[in-house]
This record gives C-alpha cells, sequence and structure tokens, in this order.
C-alpha cells in the first residue's frame, strides 16, 4: 500500500531548490507528525470511545452550523440585492424656493424679483412675475408643478423613468427631460407653451388626450374662442407680457387662428390632424410609432399599420402601437379607425391608464360624430372606471354641456359635482351657468 | 447491499448468520452467508472477523476497530489539517460515521480503504467549512495545539507551522491528495480511491499540486533560512 521514497516527485524532471526543499518538508511533517509521537502525544484511550459512545448527537453539532450558515447565505443572497436596490435608489425630491417663501400648502410666494424653484435633481423653475405656481406631489421620479396662473420657464433634467407634470389650468403638460416656457391665463383661458429642447405631450380642452410637442414649437389653445394653433413661433422674451394681455390680443402672433373641425389643414404647422403626410417630418427616421407620433408623423403611423394590417395591429399589436395608431387616426381625423383602435385598446388592455383613456376618447369621438347619446354614454363610462383619472374634469365638464341640451336634471347633478370636484375648473363657470337657471 | 439476520438454531446464544447481499467480494448474484462465531478475543481478529463483529454489534469489536484505526485516522488528521484543537471532534466525527456505515461495506477486506476513505471525506468537509468559516469572517477561529509536544527544535517547528500556511492555500481535494502520497505515502491507486477520483485525475493533481508548492516553498524567504537548521532538529541537535 505505501509507496517508495523514491516516486515522491510525481515527474522526473531536475531537481530545483523549490523541489528539495518541499522534499525536506515533507520528510520533517512526515516525521515530527509520526505515528509513535501521535500515540503518545495524542493516545488512542478508552475514554475516546466511551465520549462517542455517549454523543450520539455529536453528528448533528457540526451540521448546525453548516444550515446556519446556508441559512444565513441564502438570506444574503435575498436580501443583499434589496438593500442594494433600496441604497440604490433615490429618496423623494426635495425644493428649495429661491427668492421667495413656500405657503402650507406649497403655494410659491413671490418675492421682489423672479423667484425660482429650484429641485434637487437640478431642475428648475423659473416664475413670470404675475406667476401663481404651486408644488404638488414629489416623488423620487418627478412631481407635480402646478401653474394657476402666469408663465413659467421651466428646465427639466432628463433622466430615465423621470415622470414630471406641469400642470397650467386644465391642461396637463408630460415632461421628460426638456426646457420649455408654459403659460397659462386665469382669466382668459389661454394656454401657451414653446418647446426649447425635448418634447413634451399636452393634453386638455380641445386638444383631448392631445398632442407631442416638440422643440422649436408653440402651442396655443384659446379655450373661450374654441382655438388651437401649432406653429414655430419664438417664445417672447422676459419681461413677459402679461397673460391676459397676451390671450386678448393673440392676432398678431397667430397667422390665422384653427377654429373647428377641419381648420387643421389651412394652416401647414398644425399638426393636429394635418392631412400633410408628406410634412418634414415624414423624412425624419422613425424607429418606432411612438417615435412617429411624437415627431407629428402621424401619416406615417397609419400607413405602417396598414402595411402590417389594421386586423393584426387590433388584434395582436402591443399596447404602443395601438396607442400610436388611435392617436395617428384621430389626427387624421381617421375617426373609423381612431375608434376601432380605441375599443380594442380599450378591450385588450383595461388595466392600463391608456386602456382606460381610450373610453374617454370614445367620448370624444362620438361627441365629434354627432354622437351626443353615445358621447355621454362613454364619458360616464370613463367616470365610472377612473373618477379620479387624467380626464375625469374634462369627462364631467363634456357630458355636464351636452346634457345641458336635453335633461337639465341630468346637468344640474353633473354641475353641482363638477363644482364640487373641480371648483377651478376649466367648466366651472359654465356649472354655475346652469346651476342658476 | 442488504444484511437479513436470523438466529440459527435455538440454544446457540450469540451465534447469528447475516446474508449478505450483493457482496463484491462474492462476485455473485447469490446471498452470500458468513457467520459469526465471536471468539474470546478480537485482537487478532482479521479486518473480515471484525467487520462481522461490528455489524453483529459486538461491543468488543467496537473496541477493536478504535484500538486498531484510531492511531491511523488521528496521524492522517494530524499530518493533512495541521495540528488543531478540533481534531478531537473529527475524529470522533470519523468513528461515528464509520460505525453507522460499516454495514454498508461490501467487501470487508477492504477495510482499511473504508475508514481512509471516511476519513478523507471528514478532511475535505472540514476544509471547505474552515475556507467558508474564514471568508465569511464567522466567530470560532480554529485554536491551534502546541506543537513543542512533537518537535523540540524551535526552527523545525516554525517551518512546520510556515508549510501548513502554504497549504492552506490547497484546495480540499489537492491538499488531502498531497498528504496521502507524499506524507502517508500511499500508493496512487489508494490515493484516488480513498478521493473517489481516477487514477489519471489524481496524477494530473498531483504533479500540479507538487509544482504548486514547490514554487510557494521556494519563494518563501523565511523557509529558506529555516530550512539548514531544521535539519539538525531531526536529526535532535537543536534544543528547545
Amino acid at each position: 500500500m505505501r509507496g517508495t521514497r523514491d516516486d515522491l516527485r510525481p515527474t522526473g524532471g531536475p531537481v530545483d531548490a523549490g523541489d528539495e526543499a518541499l522534499r525536506r518538508l515533507v520528510r520533517l511533517t512526515r516525521e515530527t507528525l509520526s505515528e509513535e509521537a501521535t500515540r503518545e502525544v495524542w493516545p488512542v484511550d478508552e475514554n475516546g470511545l466511551r465520549r462517542l459512545q455517549r454523543a450520539p448527537e455529536r453528528s448533528l453539532r457540526l451540521r448546525w452550523p453548516v444550515v446556519s450558515v446556508l441559512g444565513l447565505a441564502a438570506l444574503a443572497a435575498v436580501v443583499a440585492p434589496i438593500g442594494w436596490f433600496a441604497a440604490r435608489r433615490p429618496g423623494p425630491l426635495t425644493f428649495e424656493v429661491i427668492d421667495g417663501t413656500v405657503g402650507t400648502a406649497g403655494e410659491i410666494h413671490q418675492g421682489r424679483s423672479g423667484t425660482r424653484i429650484h429641485f434637487s435633481d437640478g431642475s428648475d423653475i423659473a416664475l413670470g412675475r404675475e406667476a401663481r405656481a404651486q408644488v404638488g406631489v414629489l416623488a423620487a421620479e418627478g412631481g407635480r408643478i402646478v401653474l394657476s396662473n402666469g408663465r413659467a420657464h421651466t428646465f427639466f433634467v432628463p433622466r430615465p423613468h423621470t415622470r414630471w407634470q406641469v400642470v397650467a389650468g386644465p391642461y396637463i403638460v408630460q415632461v421628460t427631460g426638456t426646457i420649455f416656457d408654459v403659460q397659462w391665463s386665469e382669466g382668459n383661458q389661454a394656454f401657451d407653451i414653446w418647446l426649447q429642447k425635448g418634447s413634451v405631450r399636452v393634453s386638455g380642452p380641445l386638444i383631448g388626450d392631445g398632442i407631442v410637442v416638440t422643440h422649436g414649437h408653440h402651442l396655443l389653445t384659446r379655450v373661450k374662442d374654441n382655438k388651437i394653433l401649432l406653429d414655430s413661433q419664438a417664445e417672447p422674451a422676459e419681461p413677459l407680457v402679461a397673460p391676459e394681455a397676451a390671450a386678448a390680443e393673440p392676432a398678431p402672433i397667430i397667422p390665422e387662428p384653427v377654429t373647428g373641425e377641419g381648420a387643421e389643414s389651412s394652416h401647414p404647422s398644425v399638426n393636429l390632424g394635418a392631412g400633410g403626410g408628406g410634412s418634414a417630418h415624414a423624412a425624419l427616421p422613425a424607429r418606432s410609432w411612438s417615435r412617429r407620433l411624437a415627431r407629428g408623423d402621424f401619416e406615417a403611423v397609419v400607413a405602417a399599420a396598414e402595411h402590417r394590417g389594421i386586423e393584426s395591429v387590433l388584434a395582436r399589436g402591443p399596447l404602443s402601437q395601438l396607442s400610436a395608431l388611435a392617436d395617428a387616426a384621430r389626427y387624421t381625423r381617421r375617426s373609423r379607425l381612431a375608434g376601432r383602435a380605441l375599443v380594442a385598446e380599450r378591450e385588450r388592455f383595461p388595466e392600463t391608464s391608456e386602456g382606460r383613456e381610450a373610453t374617454f376618447f370614445l367620448g370624444n369621438l362620438a361627441e365629434d360624430a354627432g354622437d351626443q347619446r353615445g358621447a355621454v354614454s362613454w364619458y360616464g363610462r370613463y367616470l365610472r372606471e377612473d373618477a379620479s383619472g387624467t380626464y375625469a374634469a374634462q369627462s364631467l365638464g363634456r357630458k355636464m354641456l351636452i346634457e345641458s341640451d336635453g335633461s337639465r336634471t341630468a346637468a344640474r347633478a353633473d354641475a353641482a359635482d363638477y363644482l364640487r370636484r373641480f371648483p377651478a375648473g376649466s367648466y366651472a363657470d359654465a356649472a354655475r351657468l346652469i346651476l342658476k337657471q | 447491499m442488504t444484511l437479513q439476520r436470523d438466529h440459527r438454531g435455538p440454544g446457540t446464544g450469540r451465534s447469528l448468520v447475516y446474508h449478505l447481499n450483493s457482496m463484491k467480494a462474492s462476485r455473485t448474484d447469490r446471498p452470500a452467508l458468513i457467520a459469526y462465531l465471536p471468539s474470546a478475543t478480537l485482537a487478532d481478529a482479521d479486518d473480515v472477523a471484525l467487520v462481522r463483529g461490528l455489524v453483529a454489534g459486538d461491543p468488543r469489536a467496537t473496541r477493536e476497530a478504535w484500538r486498531r484505526f484510531g492511531p491511523m485516522v488521528r496521524r492522517i488528521l494530524l499530518r493533512t489539517l495541521g495540528p488543531e484543537s478540533e481534531l478531537e471532534d473529527l475524529s470522533q466525527e470519523v468513528f461515528i460515521t464509520f460505525f453507522d456505515r460499516v454495514k454498508t461495506l461490501r467487501d470487508p477486506r477492504t477495510l482499511t480503504a473504508f475508514i481512509m476513505s471516511i476519513t478523507t471525506f471528514k478532511i475535505r468537509h472540514h476544509l471547505r467549512w474552515r475556507w467558508l468559516r474564514r471568508w465569511l469572517v464567522l466567530p470560532g477561529q480554529v485554536e491551534k495545539l502546541e506543537l513543542r509536544s512533537f518537535q523540540p527544535n524551535a526552527e523545525a517547528r516554525e517551518a512546520l507551522v510556515r508549510f501548513f500556511k502554504i497549504l492552506d492555500r490547497l484546495n480540499a481535494v489537492d491538499r488531502t491528495a498531497f498528504t496521502l502520497r507524499f506524507v502517508e505515502e500511499l500508493e496512487l491507486r489508494d490515493v484516488a480511491a480513498a478521493l473517489d477520483l481516477s487514477l489519471a485525475t489524481t496524477k494530473r493533481r498531483l504533479t500540479r499540486t507538487w509544482k504548486r508548492l514547490a514554487c510557494l516553498v521556494r519563494t518563501d524567504p523565511a523557509l529558506s533560512e529555516l530550512l539548514p537548521a531544521f535539519d539538525k532538529g531531526i536529526e535532535g541537535g537543536a534544543s528547545v
């Protein structure tokens, strides 16, 4: 069983100092820890055997540490990533107001010179002289800024998954990372936004789910006049024109205001349903339908859907494509196609915000088509399904106005409900009027 | 393998007959019959008789196995792991497993290899546990035994301590294989059997381990100074 001393080294190569030293260390180990020395220092006695026979649980003793270590390792494997992500996850944003103060409800009281709101992620909002603003909800990903009157110059730091919202009157500006000026005149119900960089999605009265406004463009809406315009007008330099004044005299900066349906075709810069699929946007390389939509290339989105097969998109297309097709169809006044896309969106993705909002746009489509009962039905359904949704105020307001032509009782009930829920909303005056009658 | 026990006739006292099925040694599909007739003492009994006694639960066989294999188990533990305080526990672990598993032994003639295999298994398990404990920085540092009882030469003791530190850098299998082959001087096939490795793998591992250790030893500055001194220690010329 034992080998010979001559075969100690596994190879027959030249003997170097390391080999020789190792050979001597092996010999030292063997001779120091010899069987005789072991017997002498560590004798095998009967006591050891008795201990062995008395301790049947010994086998368990060494296993427990293994079990605990494995348990700890498993726990660490679960907890460590969570801890790592938790440590990396930024906390809610904070903000400071420069040359101004903050009220108890988050409203900003302006100082003598230009007031600024500076956020911990580097985003910044400079308020105009007449501006009334409020910092609403703040989270790690962004927050909601309410501009109830006046103008603000905003800069939002582009970051992944940011969710900023600027609520200017009844308009909601969905922001990622961008620079823009936004203005809302409460008295004249006038909304303006000038994009310097990036893009935003604006929704609100007249534009519904709205429109994507890209850099270099200016979107104007006048709710009272039922006017909407998208052009390349540069933002007015500071000092800002008083919002009321700007709203009262839109003519100089609006070559030909858009009024009602089909009017957009008379103005080449208006992207709302512009039939001009051959606009400059079409030449841009589009990587996805959403990108094309964001660029205002609505015709290309519809063409892509037709190329793939409308039925296929409606039945199997992902939500983003379905949503883009519905928007593009609405903007290009393909009401039937838009309606089908919205119904598919609603039926296939009922749990998503897009799916719920499709109900509101179906109401819009029905209203545009003169189907008032259908519109009331869709608006009512939206209010039941998403009572606190983005378009709740508009749904209730539109429903109230439609019903005011027929069922006065229903209109009064809607008006009361509207004033209770949205006392400063864009349909508040109409609601008060209905209640007075 | 199954063992079936029955009493061979009335009044035979402790005479028992065991049917060892599938025994490797018998090389037959038929159950083998091995009779266990205990003698007055087991000190001179061969491994086969000892296994019979162990399987029968004879306390004298247990004592004899403890006495016969205890020094070998301790020596291997000591030479592989170095002097540390957990050796006693490990030794007991080996025998607990041995007494528990001896009935699964197919060929009683391989008893020595069987217990050596259990010992190497425990050593590898212990080395891995020691590594894990060190890696996780768990409390319970292994206490070292006093080497003075084994080696009176101070330089030689220091050289041994350094050598065991170098061995700590090997993985469990390589370290065990190295000790069995070069310190215990076992045949290659016995090392392979004890570690449950193929002969080729064992050779390859040993060659690699030797080269690595030779390199580590050569580059250890303290060992190169200690080597001449401990040669004297082995010859017993140096004092503590």
